[in-house]
């Protein structure tokens, strides 16, 4: 029983008072932010990363689970009330979410959104208790080579995820990985591209890029749009789904449980996949089929769970090798790297107290939400009714003052305010920044794993096809090309977005 | 020319190569090294000529296709946005948090076509007020509060 001895550890760290408290404050806040029009969970974990920083590791980490829920839940309830999607997989719970609350069923949507990830949040720390021991031990075998390809393997799946053109995608997380690597260079003790600023020695740092291009990109774009076309919240109705729908969302929270779980632990952007390809299979088992697209509760149901439980399992790459396989993980991991521990396999056996931790951190932010969350739910809904000419100012001071709480820095402040008009620039350039900023998070690692393993084959760079691991990654990556090559793919992939 | 003029592509495209020119003439003073010692411009150099191709082929590409055109924007609200930010940081350390996180929540407001004098003037204060209780107060920040502790 090795799991249970596990995860009894992580209680143990983690169900304290201050931290159970921390974690409801996580979670409160990010409600607060998340449940904000076009505001989606990665710049409501950014915004919110700063207020972390004066806390103990696991403090520091339960409280970002809090706010990693919390946001996620915000998301749906704007997914769910007001039809404004703050990012890919929140898309999803809009087709049905939306319909549903149209016919005055909002509360039975929300009820389950938040129950549905509940019992996949649970199923999900199952699985990554059960699978992160053995896969850490398989980690322990990579080597530079196996690391580089694994990272080309998480970028290739990055930009055929990405919406848009794929070749653009490239572009941005080749720009990514550039701007991962200004600062120090490790080997030789150069700085690169700082034109001398020392405050750039360091490299750039993690919060404004994120805060900028996600948060900050966002409002400007918002505030663009004419007031009429944000819409009013719907009403919520009674939170009980009725018997029927309560026997038509189990099954699919379970089938969405099981699928998310599967998708996210593969390295390479599988939790994105997860509400779509969970949306398809509720379409195509569903006994309903003929409410599908006017509100059917599987199409809430399904998707919500799925995109919880791989966003649970997405950990196990991030804590075993190490590689963030969604832009919300590579904010996770800068906040990790922030709070000193280089998630990897490492960690496991050096502070199993941390690593259990976190697996068991996430479900208390699960469970917060659906005990305290979904009962507050009408004082979410009374924010979307606060205009946004109030909101947004308050935000934007939020952004201001945590950036600048990082090291009391006025220099990040300005760092932040450039990359929020680059990220207007991408919007209005119809370029995505999701992988850029995994490209980002990378840079460093990629550059440093290539040097080794050329160092280690005598510049050979035929060492990435010789290894066998390696070689399979590289195999996958050049397949998922080849799948975004062929016409048929391209079709769907396009048919979904537009979803 | 005078449709690629709106294209969002041909514009990402130069954007892109911009970035890859930039790198290269930035990276000139880096050693470039061998595959064996790879200097410190190595890497970045690769990244580079990626970046600039890639870019070239986004742009030309553009030219061959009918793609989308950028949106029209106004300038308004990236205007006050970054102003309100750059005052941020002009004024932290020199009048304290409250009277720059309310200024910020001021001058951001201009951003918005919607706001009323009445209503930012009382969201400015009480966000100053919120930002000292929080942070200073609260999570015990190091930073001025108040003009008189600076």
């Amino acid at each position: 029983m090795d799991i249970l001895a596990n995860l009894s550890l992580g209680f143990a760290g983690a169900f304290t008072p201050t931290n159970l408290l921390l974690c409801l404050t996580g979670c409160l806040l990010g409600t607060l932010i998340g449940v904000l029009p076009g505001i989606g969970p990665l710049a409501t974990i950014a915004m919110l990363l700063p207020i972390t920083f004066g806390l103990d590791t696991l403090g520091a980490l339960i409280m970002l689970a809090g706010i990693y829920y919390g946001a996620q839940y915000g998301g749906s309830t704007t997914a769910i009330l007001v039809n404004l999607p703050g990012e890919t997989s929140a898309a999803v719970t809009c087709i049905e979410g939306y319909q549903m609350a149209r016919r005055g069923r909002a509360g039975a949507a929300l009820a389950v959104a938040a129950l549905g990830s509940f019992v996949a949040g649970c199923f999900g720390t199952l699985v990554v208790a059960g699978f992160a021991p053995i896969l850490a031990l398989f980690a322990e075998k990579f080597r530079s080579p196996e690391y580089f390809s694994l990272m080309v393997f998480g970028l290739v799946a990055a930009v055929i995820l990405a919406q848009g053109s794929p070749l653009k995608a490239v572009c941005m997380v080749v720009l990514g990985l550039l701007f991962g690597l200004v600062g120090t260079d490790v080997q030789s003790g150069i700085t690169r591209f700082t034109f001398d600023a020392p405050d750039l020695y360091d490299g750039i740092d993690f919060v404004p890029v994120a805060i900028g291009l996600f948060g900050l990109a966002e409002i400007m774009n918002n505030l663009e749009k004419a007031p009429e076309n944000r819409s009013i919240p719907a009403k919520i109705g009674s939170l009980w789904p009725t018997a029927e729908e309560a026997k038509l969302a189990l099954p699919a929270v379970l089938r969405g449980t099981g699928l998310g779980s599967l998708l996210g632990i593969l390295p390479g952007g599988g939790a994105i996949l997860a509400s779509f390809a969970a949306y398809t299979l509720e379409k195509k088992v569903s006994r309903s089929r003929a409410e599908f697209g006017t509100g059917a509760i599987e199409g809430v149901a399904g998707p919500e769970s799925a995109n919880n439980s791989a966003a649970q399992t997405s950990f196990i790459p991030l804590l075993t090798l190490g590689i963030p396989s969604t832009s919300v993980m590579a904010v996770m991991m800068g906040a990790m790297m922030i709070q000193g521990i280089a998630p990897g396999s490492a960690i496991i056996n050096d502070r199993p107290e941390i690593f259990w931790g976190i697996v068991v951190s996430m479900w208390i932010g699960n469970l917060m939400l659906v005990v305290i969350n979904l009962p507050l739910i009408g004082v979410w809904v009374s924010l979307l009714r606060v205009p946004y000419r109030i909101l947004f100012p308050c935000i934007l001071v939020l952004c201001c003052v945590g950036t600048y709480g990082i090291n009391t820095s006025t220099f990040l402040v300005v760092l932040m305010a450039g990359f929020a008009v680059l990220g207007y620039v991408f919007i209005k350039l119809g370029c995505e920044v999701a992988p850029l900023l995994l490209g980002f998070v990378l840079g460093p690692l990629m550059e440093d794993n290539v040097r080794r393993s050329l160092v280690l084959s005598d510049g050979d760079p035929l060492v990435f096809l010789e290894r066998p691991i390696s070689l399979t990654l590289l195999i996958s990556a050049v397949l998922l090309v080849l799948l975004i090559v062929l016409p048929q793919f391209r079709r769907t992939r396009d048919v979904a977005f537009q979803e | 020319m005078s449709r690629a003029f709106y294209s969002k592509d041909f514009w990402s495209g130069l954007l892109f190569m911009a970035f890859g020119v930039a790198t290269m003439l930035l990276g000139r003073a880096y050693e470039i090294g061998s595959a064996t010692s790879m200097g410190p411009g190595w890497f970045p150099m690769i990244l580079a000529w990626i970046l600039t191709g890639m870019g070239l082929l986004v742009a030309v590409r553009s030219l061959a296709m009918e793609g989308e055109n950028i949106p029209t924007g106004v300038l308004r609200p990236q205007l006050f946005i970054v102003i309100a930010i750059l005052l941020f940081a002009v004024l932290v350390e020199r009048t304290g948090l409250f009277i720059a996180a309310a200024l910020t929540a001021a001058v951001g407001s201009l951003a918005s076509r919607e706001s009323r004098p009445l209503e930012v003037l009382i969201v400015a204060v009480m966000v100053g007020l919120a930002c000292v209780g929080i942070f200073i107060y609260g999570v015990g920040q190091p930073i001025p509060a108040w003009f008189w502790n600076v």
